[in-house]
């Protein structure tokens, strides 16, 4: 894989974490009263518009190599993304959730190496 | 900004927990329809400077399906998102890994090896974990 390739990678995680995160944060918006709607939508709107770009980014990536290449990032997806909510959205995190997002980081690597 | 806990829904079709199942298997679905109208119509050719897309799929009534399933999963997951944590509700998004590999075994006949299984059965381990991970007072 090149350089070139790694950072779309990169990219690709960035678009999904990014996203998920703009998504939740629009919709926490729905639980505070008064709801602003521009808030909300816009939030919304930014998030369906990185999960685009990562889609994009994705179908790209899997035109030019082999899913069981790309399969061990999936893996990292989860727990980029665990981080992120819990630095940015302040979610608590419970030792249940560290234990199950490595389990499953682990299982999505094996899965991709088979 | 500390958020109150959202009231619990009324109805029991309005669970987060239902629509997060919902949107794994939906997901799951969907990528099983577009591979299915992916290889349906592999060998067609592609208008001029659209080689690279897969434009000439969206003529498969497979694909059509794939889409439609996709965009009630968005649905289902915008529900679960309301209510759910995402370090929570994501991680369980993974077992799109495990349904996939189990339905492409049934329904599109592709081999499953032993080292796939474990893998398989270290995502469920793992899910039921995070599923668990809410922190409840």
């Amino acid at each position: 894989m090149t350089a070139a390739a790694f950072a779309l990678v990169v990219a690709s995680q960035i678009f999904v974490v990014g996203g998920q995160v703009l998504l939740k944060r629009g919709l926490n918006r729905t639980h505070v009263r008064p709801i602003v709607k521009n808030a909300v939508a816009s939030q919304l709107a930014g998030g369906v518009a990185l999960l685009t770009l990562w889609f994009l980014i994705w179908m790209g990536l899997l035109r030019r190599f082999d899913l069981s290449q790309l399969y061990p990032f999936e893996g990292l997806s989860p727990v980029l993304l665990v981080l992120a909510a819990r630095v940015i959205l302040h979610e608590t995190l419970t030792w249940k959730v560290w234990m199950g997002v490595a389990l499953i980081a682990a299982g999505t690597v094996l899965v991709g190496l088979s | 900004m500390q958020l109150e806990s959202p009231a619990r829904p009324r109805h029991w079709w309005l669970n987060p927990y239902l629509h997060l199942v919902l949107n794994g298997v939906l997901v799951s679905v969907s990528e099983l329809l577009l591979k299915a109208g992916a290889v349906a119509t592999a060998g067609r050719a592609s208008p001029t400077g659209l080689g690279w897309t897969g434009i000439t799929s969206l003529t498969s009534g497979w694909v059509i399906a794939g889409i439609l399933c996709y965009l009630v999963s968005f649905v289902n997951w915008l529900q679960a998102l309301r209510s759910i944590p995402l370090s929570i509700a994501y991680p369980v998004t993974s077992g799109a890994h495990v349904l996939i590999p189990i339905g492409s075994w049934i329904f599109l006949g592709e081999h499953v090896g032993l080292l796939r299984w474990a893998g398989i059965l270290l995502i469920v381990t793992g899910i039921t974990f995070c599923a668990r991970g809410e922190n409840r007072p």
